[in-house]
C-alpha cells in the first residue's frame, strides 16, 4: 500500500508540473503576436508561382518576347507604389475594392489563357505586350502590397470591434459622442461609426477624427437626456471576449479609455470650471453626479461626468500655455499652419464662453479671456491642493474655491475691466503653483504685498487715466482688507467659553485664513490683468 | 438712511431745493469721512507712520498673535527636569515681556505703548503732561481739542495745515480734499449747480478711486456721483481738508445794483416803478437769500464735520476765508451773516483778495477768480483722524 501510495503521490506531482507546463504553453502561445500578413504572403507568392511557372509556360504567354529593361523597370516601380499604399489598400475599402476587381479580371484572364480559353498568339504584338506590363506591374503592385504593412493585430481587432462590439453596444443603448478638437460636442449613433484602422500612424479614426475624441456614452431619456460616460460598459463588454481578441482590440480600448478621460478633462475646463466653479469644492462623487446643461444640435442635454482620475498638473507640457488648448490641441496632429488655425478657433471657444459669462464686458474679450484662463489655472492648482491636502489646508483650500468663483462670476457687474488696447495677461499653470504655495505658507505677508502692489498701481498717475480701473482696484483693496478684519476681530473670552462648537480656535483660524487667501486669489487674478505676472512678485 | 445727513442742521428745518443743495454737499461729505476713515485703517497719514501702520496692519492680519507669547508656550517641555523647566520659563517671560514691547497687546494696539511725542506731538502742553501715550490722546477730553486754538491757519501765507503731528498733520498727502461746489441762481432761488464742472473733488488717487467705489456701491451716492468730478489734488493742498463755495461770477454782476437798490428802497420806506421795471426786464434774483443759504451751508458743513467717521474729536469748520476778485459788495453781504454764524472765532475769519493766493493754489480753489470777477468761501475743515482707524 505504500509504494502505491508514494506511486499516486508521484502521478500526481508529475500530473501537476505537466499542467503548469501545458498552463504555461498555452500562455505563451496566446500572448505569441502571430503576424497574419506573412501567411498572406506566403499563400500569395505560392499561388503566382503555381500559375505563372507551372500553367503559362506551355502556351505562347503574354510575356514572350517582352522587354526585359523595361518590364523591371515597371515592376520596381509597381512594387515600390504597392509597398507605400499598403496600409491605405488593407484598410480603406474605397482603394481595395478596385483593386480587387482589376485583380478579378486579370485572374480570369490568365485560367482563360491556361485553360487555352483565349488564343492570344492571334493578337497582335502591342496587345500582348501591353497584358504582359501590366499583368507584371499588378503583380509587382501586389508584392508590394503584401510586403508592407497591410495587415496586423488592430487591424484584425478593428474588423472584431466593429462586428462584435458595437452590435452590443448598440443593444445596450450605448451611443458614441464626439468633442471635437474645435470643443463641439455631438452624439454619433453606432450605425455611423465606422472606424478605420491606421497601420502608419497606429492610429483608429473615425470619420476623419481620432478614435480618443469620442467617448461611448448612455443617455438616459427618462431623466431628461442625461448623459454618462458608457466606458464602463464598454470595457465589462471587452471582458468577456477571447484574450486573443482583447489583444487584438486593445489600442481601441486603450483609445476609447484615453478619450474617457480626455472628455473629464474637457468637461472640467470647458464647462464645468466656467459655468459651476463652485461645484470643485465639492467631493469627487457629487461631482460625478452633478449635471450640467449643454446644447447638442438643437437639444438640451444634462451632461454628467466625472472629474479626471487625479490633476496631477506636474506635466509641463502644459505649464506654459492655456490648459484648454493643451487638452483641445493634443489630439490634433496638424501642420504649424494648421496648428495656428487650431489655437484660433480654441481661442473662439473662449470667447463664446466669456461673452456668456460676462455680456457686460463684451466689448472687453481680451481681458475676460484671459480672466477665464487665470482663474480656470487657479481653481485646477487649489483642487490639487484639496484633493492632496489634510485638514486645514485642504479647508481653506475648499472655501477658497468657493469664495474665487462667487468673485469670478461677479466680474460682470463691475462695469469695467482693462481695456484690449492695453496689454493683458494670464497667469500661467507654473505660476499659479508657485504663488498658492507661497500664499498658503504665508498668507499675511503676501496679502501686504499685493495691497502695496495695487495701491501703488491706484497712486500712479493722473486720476484721469482709469478712472473706473482705478475705482475697481480701490473697491477690491477695500473690501478685501474690511473681509479680513473682520474676521480677524477677536470674540470676547467668555463668549469663547460658552461656544458650544469644539475646535473653536481652529475654525476662527481658518476664518481669517480663508478670508485673507480670499483677498490674495482676488487681488492676484485682477493684478494679472494690469501687470506682467512675472512682474508681480510676492 | 447711511448717507443721511446729521448734525446741526437738521433735513426738516430746510426747505425746497436749498434742503437738497445741503444734502448733496453733507452727503458727499459723509462719504468722504467714511471713506478716509477706512482707508485710515491701512494707509497712514503721516510718512513717518510707515512702519506702524505696516505692523499694525500685519498685526490686524495675524488675528492678533503675539508670535513672542507663542514661541515660549511652545518653548515648554513637561518632561524636562524642574530645573530646566524654571530656567527656561524665566527666558521665556523675559522674552514674553521683550515681545510685548515689540509686538503689540491683543485688542488694545500699541498706541497704549508709544509716547505722544513720538507721533509728532507738539502741542503746547505737552511737555507738562508727562510721558502722555498715543492712545490717550485719543480721549474725549485730551489735549488734541485743544490744539486747533494755538495753531493757526493762513492763507496768504499759503500755510493750510500747521499741525506736524500723525493726527491733524496728514503730511503724507493722502487724505487731503478740496471739495468745491459752486451755487447759482435758478429763478428766484439759489441751487447747487449739478454739473461735473462745478462739482469738483480733488484729492490723492487713493482717496478718489475709493470714494468714487463707495459712491457707486450705494444708491445715494449713485445718483450723486455723476454732478462730481473728480480731480487729482495739487500737493500744495495735498494735506488740507477744505469745502469751497464758489458763487457764479456774472449773476453777481449782472444783478447786483438793482438787487440792491431793491433793498435799500423799502428800508427807507420809498418805492420806485421804475425799480420794478428793471426788476421785470432783468433775470430775478432774490440776492438775500446767497448769504441765508452760505449760513446755512457752513452750518451744516460745521456740524457734519464735528461728527464725522474719522474722530469724534473733530471741531468742525476750523477757518472761514472768503476769497474774492473785485467782489466786495458782494463779500459785505455775505460776511457779517457767515460771522454771525459763530462757527469760528474772528481770528479764524479772513477776507482775502484773488491776487494774493498763489496762483496754483487759487487753480484747486477756484481758477476762474484769476481772470474773472467772483466769490468763494473756503470752509478749512479740522483734519484730525484717529491712528489706526478701526481698531482704536
Amino acid at each position: 500500500m505504500g509504494r502505491v501510495r508514494v506511486l499516486l503521490q508521484k502521478i500526481s506531482e508529475y500530473s501537476i508540473m505537466i499542467i503548469e507546463k501545458c498552463k504555461k504553453f498555452s500562455d505563451w502561445v496566446t500572448s505569441f503576436d502571430l503576424n497574419v500578413v506573412w501567411l498572406n504572403r506566403v499563400f500569395l507568392l505560392l499561388l503566382v508561382t503555381y500559375i505563372l511557372g507551372g500553367l503559362t509556360n506551355s502556351i505562347i504567354g503574354p510575356f514572350d518576347g517582352l522587354d526585359v529593361a523595361s518590364a523591371l523597370t515597371f515592376s520596381f516601380i509597381s512594387l515600390i507604389a504597392g509597398h507605400l499604399v499598403s496600409g491605405i489598400v488593407a484598410n480603406d475599402s474605397r482603394t481595395s475594392i478596385p483593386l480587387f476587381l482589376v485583380t478579378l479580371i486579370f485572374y480570369g484572364l490568365f485560367i482563360l489563357l491556361t485553360v487555352r480559353g483565349i488564343e492570344l498568339h492571334i493578337w497582335p504584338e502591342v496587345y500582348r505586350q501591353l497584358l504582359g506590363h501590366l499583368s507584371i506591374c499588378l503583380l509587382a503592385f501586389w508584392c508590394g502590397i503584401i510586403s508592407g504593412n497591410m495587415k496586423s493585430p488592430p487591424w484584425m481587432g478593428n474588423l472584431l470591434f466593429k462586428q462584435h462590439i458595437l452590435p452590443v453596444l448598440k443593444s445596450r443603448g450605448i451611443k458614441f459622442m464626439h468633442w471635437n478638437s474645435d470643443g463641439v460636442l455631438s452624439i454619433v449613433e453606432i450605425e455611423d461609426f465606422h472606424p478605420i484602422w491606421f497601420e502608419d500612424e497606429d492610429m483608429v479614426k473615425v470619420n476623419g477624427s481620432q478614435l480618443d475624441e469620442y467617448s461611448p456614452v448612455q443617455i438616459d431619456e427618462k431623466n431628461g437626456l442625461l448623459i454618462n460616460p458608457g466606458i464602463k460598459q464598454v470595457l465589462q463588454i471587452m471582458s468577456t471576449f477571447p484574450p486573443l481578441w482583447t489583444t487584438s482590440m486593445k489600442r481601441h480600448f486603450e483609445l476609447l479609455e484615453a478619450g474617457s478621460e480626455r472628455f473629464s478633462w474637457l468637461n472640467l475646463l470647458q464647462l464645468l470650471i466656467p459655468y459651476k466653479p463652485s461645484s470643485l469644492a465639492q467631493d469627487r462623487y457629487s461631482i460625478a453626479t452633478n449635471a450640467i446643461g449643454i446644447d447638442i444640435e438643437g437639444l438640451r442635454y444634462r451632461f454628467s461626468w466625472p472629474l479626471p482620475d487625479g490633476l496631477n498638473l506636474s506635466d509641463t507640457n502644459h505649464h506654459s500655455k492655456p490648459i484648454l488648448h493643451y487638452f483641445l490641441e493634443t489630439n490634433s496632429n496638424l501642420s504649424i499652419i494648421g496648428r495656428d488655425n487650431k489655437t484660433q478657433d480654441i481661442i473662439d471657444i473662449e470667447k463664446d464662453i466669456t461673452n456668456s459669462l460676462f455680456p457686460r464686458l463684451s466689448s472687453k474679450q481680451k481681458s475676460t479671456t484671459f480672466l477665464l484662463r487665470s482663474f480656470t489655472h487657479l481653481l485646477l492648482v487649489l483642487r490639487q491642493e484639496m484633493d492632496i491636502s489634510k485638514g486645514s489646508r485642504k479647508e481653506q483650500c475648499r472655501r477658497s474655491i468657493i469664495d474665487v468663483s462667487q468673485y469670478f462670476q461677479s466680474f460682470d457687474f463691475m462695469g469695467d475691466l482693462p481695456g484690449d488696447n492695453q496689454q493683458a495677461f494670464f497667469v500661467s499653470m507654473e505660476k499659479w503653483i508657485m504663488w498658492v504655495e507661497q500664499s498658503l505658507s504665508q498668507p499675511a505677508t503676501v496679502f501686504l504685498r499685493l495691497h502695496d502692489i495695487l495701491s501703488e498701481e491706484i497712486n500712479s498717475g493722473h486720476f484721469d487715466e482709469n478712472t473706473s480701473i482705478k475705482q475697481i482696484l480701490a473697491g477690491l483693496l477695500m473690501n478685501c482688507t474690511n473681509l479680513v478684519i473682520e474676521n480677524a476681530a477677536f470674540r470676547p473670552k467668555d463668549r469663547i467659553e460658552n461656544d458650544i462648537i469644539a475646535n473653536f480656535s481652529t475654525e476662527v483660524g481658518n476664518k481669517r485664513t480663508v478670508s485673507m487667501l480670499s483677498g490674495i486669489w482676488r487681488m492676484l487674478l485682477m493684478a494679472s490683468l494690469i501687470r506682467n505676472p512675472e512682474e508681480v512678485v510676492i | 438712511m447711511e448717507n443721511a445727513p446729521d448734525g446741526i442742521t437738521n433735513p426738516q428745518s430746510r426747505r425746497g431745493s436749498n434742503m437738497s443743495n445741503i444734502d448733496l454737499i453733507l452727503s458727499n461729505l459723509t462719504s468722504i469721512s467714511r471713506v478716509m476713515k477706512n482707508l485710515s485703517i491701512r494707509f497712514p497719514q503721516d510718512d513717518a507712520a510707515d512702519e506702524y501702520m505696516n505692523s499694525q496692519f500685519k498685526y490686524s492680519l495675524d488675528g492678533g498673535k503675539n508670535h513672542s507669547y507663542a514661541k515660549s508656550n511652545r518653548g515648554l517641555n513637561l518632561h524636562e527636569s524642574v530645573e530646566e523647566d524654571y530656567h527656561k520659563a524665566q527666558l521665556d517671560a523675559s522674552e514674553l515681556k521683550e515681545g510685548l514691547t515689540n509686538d503689540y497687546l491683543p485688542r488694545e494696539s500699541h498706541l497704549s505703548i508709544i509716547s505722544a511725542t513720538e507721533v509728532g506731538c507738539h502741542h503746547p502742553e505737552i511737555s507738562f503732561s508727562g510721558n502722555l501715550s498715543v492712545i490717550s490722546l485719543h480721549n474725549s477730553e485730551s489735549i488734541c481739542n485743544t490744539c486747533t486754538s494755538h495753531f493757526k491757519i493762513d492763507f496768504l501765507k499759503g500755510d493750510f495745515n500747521p499741525f506736524r503731528c500723525w493726527r491733524r498733520g496728514n503730511r503724507a498727502g493722502r487724505f487731503g480734499f478740496v471739495y468745491r461746489a459752486s451755487l447759482r441762481t435758478h429763478g428766484d432761488k439759489w441751487t447747487l449747480q449739478k454739473t461735473p464742472d462745478m462739482n469738483r473733488i480733488s484729492s490723492s488717487n487713493l482717496v478718489l478711486a475709493s470714494l468714487r467705489y463707495y459712491l457707486s456701491a450705494n444708491k445715494t451716492g449713485l445718483r450723486n456721483v455723476k454732478y462730481i468730478k473728480f480731480k487729482k489734488i495739487d500737493h500744495r493742498l495735498a494735506n488740507t481738508m477744505m469745502v469751497v463755495l464758489k458763487i457764479s461770477s456774472h449773476v453777481i454782476v449782472e444783478n447786483d445794483e438793482v438787487d440792491e437798490l431793491k433793498h435799500l428802497l423799502p428800508s427807507q420806506l420809498m418805492v420806485s416803478s421804475h425799480v420794478d421795471m428793471l426788476g421785470k426786464g432783468s433775470k430775478k434774483i432774490n440776492f438775500v437769500k446767497l448769504p441765508e443759504l452760505l449760513s446755512e451751508i457752513a452750518k451744516g458743513v460745521n456740524g457734519k464735520w464735528t461728527n464725522n467717521s474719522m474722530s469724534n474729536q473733530s471741531n468742525g469748520i476750523l477757518s472761514i476765508c472768503i476769497i474774492h476778485n473785485k467782489q466786495e459788495d458782494l463779500v459785505k453781504h455775505i460776511e457779517p451773516v457767515l460771522r454771525q454764524t459763530n462757527i469760528v472765532n474772528d481770528s479764524n475769519f479772513s477776507i482775502v483778495e484773488s491776487h494774493n493766493i498763489s496762483s496754483n493754489v487759487l487753480e484747486e480753489i477756484d481758477g476762474n477768480l484769476a481772470k474773472k470777477e467772483g466769490v468763494s468761501i473756503c470752509l478749512i475743515l479740522d483734519p484730525i483722524m484717529d491712528i489706526g482707524g478701526d481698531y482704536n
